[in-house]
């Protein structure tokens, strides 16, 4: 029993130390190239993310984030100061920018897939899952 | 023989509770039903159209259901013996308080005995969750407008 106990605790602490992959995943349907590397230079200078995806489609962008752990707290004012910045320097763009895990496992889900077929209109769903409170 | 000489003979004869182990299994047993829960809220995310936010409901119902099920086989009670306040303490435990009295007071009939007694120790549960959450609310509204958390 003891035994296991210790096994399963240095188990836990290994998978913990075992990240090391990128902060950012991207997917654009069409790639402009200045717009683009602005957005990831903004996305990578955030202390507080994680890592995010970003999908960017015709006039959508998805911007789903995992936040660092001791930062969750405070979700909804990173997303607000992410979303600020994005507007702020593409006002013609419609965001999705989300802290949310359903967002970031569906986007995940979308760049795996590879396909820009009805992909404007998954984001869509997306927007409207991410408004959803109840 | 007083009530003094008494007390302190009883507080001499009476074994001392290991205080510390049963912390600890508490830690542990209701770190244990809080990591199920946390794969719950997972599984709802991940199968369903639940996002972070709206999957707490279900999460509870499940847990709930689930601890209803346990206390229905004779299970949550042995779970009970060995963990103390780590497992009443978690939401389980008030699916275990429901059904544990409904089984009481069943051979007093389904209104009468079921019906009246169901919520004779979660009432308390119920009254004191609904005001303490006003409270937090109450603390949380506060920290919002000072700057110090979001919504």
């Amino acid at each position: 029993m003891r035994g296991m106990l210790l096994t399963l605790c240095c188990c836990l602490l290994l998978a913990g130390c075992g990240n090391t992959d990128e902060k950012l995943t991207t997917f654009y349907a069409t790639y402009d190239g200045e717009k683009e590397t602005e957005i990831e230079d903004m996305l990578d200078k955030q202390k507080d993310i994680e890592h995010a995806n970003v999908i960017l489609v015709d006039d959508q962008l998805l911007v789903a984030m995992q936040v660092k752990p001791w930062k969750k707290y405070k979700k909804r004012s990173i997303e607000k100061k992410v979303e600020d910045e994005l507007k702020k320097d593409y006002p013609n763009l419609q965001l999705i920018v989300s802290a949310d895990f359903k967002l970031h496992w569906e986007s995940a889900k979308l760049i795996e897939k590879n396909e820009t077929k009805n992909l404007s209109k998954k984001l869509e769903d997306l927007r409207k899952l991410a408004k959803e409170e109840t | 023989m007083n009530e003094q000489r008494y007390q302190t003979i009883e507080q001499q004869i009476s074994p001392k509770p290991p205080i510390g182990m049963n912390m600890l299994k508490a830690f542990l047993v209701g770190g244990i039903i809080c990591a199920i829960g946390q794969a719950i809220s997972y599984f709802y995310i991940i199968f369903f159209d639940f996002t972070e936010q709206t999957a707490g409901n279900p999460t509870v119902a499940t847990i709930i259901f689930i601890a209803m099920l346990l206390t229905g086989f004779g299970l949550y009670r042995k779970l009970g013996q060995f963990a103390g306040a780590g497992s009443a303490v978690p939401v389980s435990g008030f699916g275990n308080a429901v059904i544990s009295a409904s089984i009481e007071h069943r051979t007093e009939g389904f209104v009468l005995g079921v019906g009246s007694s169901m919520f004779k120790l979660a009432g308390s549960v119920i009254l004191f969750g609904v005001v303490s959450a006003f409270f937090v609310a109450l603390i949380k509204l506060i920290l919002v407008t000072i700057g110090v958390v979001s919504w």
